[in-house]
């Protein structure tokens, strides 16, 4: 008996073996890589298999309609559930892939999803060249590799602010620089309408306040540093912002709830005025016209202005509702499929796509719907003057919402935050095999 | 026959000839599919959880080597992973107490089998099998600061009452873990109320003519002789709650401040972070936990029972 378990636990491991480097070998694919379709060439019996998150979920519908009418292929839309990326990498670690996917378009995002293996290149998109260029190469490269396409303006952080609120305080001029913005939050806080929210509950708001901080460190290249490990989130520049940050919520200038504020509640306190300034990313403003009802209510109640330690800076932070990328599959026919819908997607499809989602055009030729509010545009405009937030430049990102939520309730330590900043970005860059770690 | 030929009797084994052996009734080869499934799906996902443990799998890149301890070390040197176990045992030693403490309580009111009784049951019954992810998240809507709870307390108090149940750095983890015995509770009630059913009525009827009052009998018949059900229900409630997941995520996703996150919310965070290999190293980090916990745990709960 002794002797068969002996064998049955050999074979097991045998097959174990077997089963890990089968879950784990890169599918073979094409040696050749598919040339650029025509966009409407005929595709019929082509099935491709999109995924989606559930807030991505509407993005597509309207290109995907009118590219399965132009060409006769099928787009199937899978809903991969929240929070999307963890289980699309883990779908992938077992050798589930999709042809076309929601993505972000960031350094980080395109190594954890190790797009050297899996993704196709895109360079050489027909679509390249008609996209401002000002914006072309800010994103979906990786080293000198094109595998992201941006389909509407990335993610932006800045500051939102209650323009009645403003009023009631006194404040003619929009504050320029962390110091005027902190004498604002002052002067507000006088006047009776609490100056900052976050959202230590949802805990991931929290994280653009320091972000924005380190706005200045950022354009000067610290993250590269940091990358190269010639500079560490144990640093005065991390630690003063992580101060900077904290010192704001001692002196009572955030909402006294704090702790258990939400995203939903910063929106509806924003709006409503009873609370003047929030630090977010853009997404905040299709947030805001849901609820204000229209584009001319949301002007005329709302305004925006980028912040930095010195300079009306804009931190960019594309997430993974601006983005999409096409996998390797292995199908050379359903390869060169996923490439014309992109192409489809990001030409002929274009100005259709953009009116549907009201987003604003990324391409100088094609117009914005008229139907965008004035808010969004002076947010996008931001880019302009923008600098890549972590996400977008640290090889990694570590969690910085959950330490500085722990900070916020009293559990961390500004050192501790840092520490534990430093401790995980060096794990997850040991993981990547970065160079130096 | 004697008491000594009896125990010999009994001790004598039908001998087995070697024909039987050659031809047994039931061939070796008919646990074959039974085994297949039971490799496929309890021991290769065991053996691969151990495996992956060692080595530095993750979403970066595709190849898989070992990497021995450096998971391990890694895990043990930051200190997260120490401090998610405290929180864990914390959370299944206070998840036991309140799921017996509320099970037993339940039993013992409702023991008597009458109409309004049978409703009862089954209605302390629904939480066990209603999804957990629901209830927390109603308990999470119901115990926000300005939620119906404070509403209520307002009411009675007077004045506002806004009392942080999923705020507080101290008592959160203890609120969650009344919610989650709550939802376990009813099971707990069953197995004890099964317990106090299968106990000798002339036991108790002895006990009464001989003058107990209904706590005597409780403490000191009715209580020891449920000691089956008793290790039944700590051992499950405890072990159970070791590998607890949903209910936390629904109710605080581990805040505040990291005081409720227990090693599965911290598994999930790193398996998000794209590192599997250390995931995994903290899954077996939980099995060896729990096993530690489970084998002296059971094994006294049982000495406790012979004792009887």
């Amino acid at each position: 008996m002794k002797k068969t378990s002996k064998g049955a636990l050999l074979s097991t491991l045998v097959a174990l073996t077997m089963i890990g480097s089968t879950v784990v070998a890169p599918a073979s694919y094409s040696a050749k890589a598919p040339a650029w379709p025509s966009q409407t060439a005929k595709l019929k019996g082509v099935t491709l298999t999109m995924w989606c998150a559930a807030a991505s979920l509407a993005i597509p519908k309207s290109v995907i309609s009118g590219f399965e009418k132009a060409t006769g292929a099928k787009i199937k839309v899978v809903t991969i559930p929240d929070p999307y990326e963890s289980p699309v990498l883990a779908k992938i670690a077992t050798g589930d892939k999709p042809d076309v996917a929601f993505w972000s378009p960031t350094k980080s995002g395109l190594t954890s999803i190790n797009a050297k293996a899996n993704l196709l290149s895109l360079n050489g998109a027909p679509w390249i060249s008609s996209v401002d260029p000002a914006l072309r190469d800010v994103f979906g490269l990786l080293g000198k590799t094109r595998y992201a396409a941006l389909i509407g303006t990335p993610n932006l952080v800045g500051v939102f602010y209650n323009k009645e609120a403003f009023t009631k305080a006194g404040i003619t001029t929009l504050p320029k620089n962390f110091t005027e913005m902190t004498a604002a939050a002052v002067k507000l806080k006088a006047a009776g309408v609490t100056p900052f929210y976050d959202a230590a509950k949802d805990a991931w708001p929290t994280q653009f306040m320091v972000q924005s901080l380190l706005g200045d460190a950022a354009k000067s290249g610290w993250y590269q540093k940091l990358n190269s490990r010639e500079a560490k989130f144990t640093d005065p520049t991390f630690v003063n912002a992580v101060t900077a940050y904290k010192s704001l919520i001692d002196q009572g200038l955030y909402n006294s709830d704090i702790k258990s504020g939400t995203f939903a509640a910063q929106t509806t306190a924003l709006l409503k005025g009873d609370v003047a300034m929030v630090n977010q990313g853009s997404f905040l403003g299709p947030a805001l016209l849901a609820e204000a009802g229209d584009a001319a209510t949301l002007d005329s109640k709302i305004g925006y202005f980028g912040i930095s330690p010195t300079s009306n800076l804009t931190l960019s932070l594309p997430g993974q509702t601006d983005a999409v990328v096409a996998f390797k599959t292995g199908n050379a026919k359903r390869e060169a499929a996923t490439k014309q819908f992109l192409s489809y997607w990001m030409g002929k499809g274009y100005k259709a796509f953009i009116d549907d989602r009201s987003y604003i055009s990324l391409q100088p030729k094609v117009a914005s719907p008229s139907t965008v509010p004035k808010l969004f545009i002076q947010v996008a405009g931001g880019l302009k003057n923008s600098v890549g937030a972590i996400q977008s430049q640290a090889i990694a990102t570590p969690d910085i919402h959950v330490y500085l939520s722990n900070m916020i309730n009293g559990t961390m330590t500004v050192e501790q935050v840092a520490q534990a900043m430093q401790t995980q970005f060096e794990q997850l860059a040991k993981a990547q095999g970065a160079k130096g770690f | 026959m004697n008491a000594g030929a009896k125990v010999k009797l009994l001790l004598k084994r039908p001998r087995i000839n070697a024909a039987s052996k050659a031809h047994p009734t039931h061939p070796i080869w008919f646990i074959v599919p039974a085994f297949f499934f039971l490799i496929i799906f309890f021991i290769v996902p065991t053996v691969l959880n151990f495996v992956y443990s060692f080595t530095d799998w993750s979403s970066f890149k595709t190849e898989v080597n070992f990497s021995g301890f450096s998971n391990f070390s890694q895990l043990f040197s930051s200190g997260n992973l120490v401090a998610d176990l405290r929180i864990t045992i914390l959370y299944a030693v206070l998840v036991a107490v309140f799921q017996n403490l509320f099970g037993f309580a339940l039993a013992l009111l409702l023991e008597r089998d009458t109409l309004l009784n049978r409703i009862a049951r089954a209605s302390f019954f629904i939480p066990v099998i209603m999804s957990a992810l629901a209830v927390g998240y109603v308990f999470q809507a119901v115990l926000e600061p300005k939620g119906p709870v404070n509403s209520i307390f307002s009411f009675f108090a007077g004045r506002p009452v806004e009392i942080p149940w999923l705020y507080s750095t101290t008592w959160t983890i203890v609120v969650v873990s009344v919610i989650h015995a709550w939802k376990w509770m009813g099971l707990a009630m069953l197995i004890f109320l099964a317990g106090l059913k299968t106990i000798d009525g002339e036991v108790l009827e002895a006990a009464r003519i001989d003058g107990a009052s209904w706590f005597q009998t409780l403490r000191t018949i009715r209580f020891p002789l449920l000691a089956p059900a008793i290790t039944f229900n700590v051992a499950t409630s405890l072990l159970g709650s070791m590998n607890s997941f949903d209910i936390v995520q629904a109710t605080t996703q581990g805040g505040p401040g990291g005081t409720t996150e227990l090693l599965n919310i911290y598994i999930v965070r790193a398996f998000g972070q794209g590192l599997f290999a250390q995931a995994t190293a903290m899954s077996l980090v939980l099995l060896i936990m729990v096993m530690v916990l489970a084998f002296p745990l059971i094994w006294s709960l049982r000495k406790r029972e012979q004792i009887l």
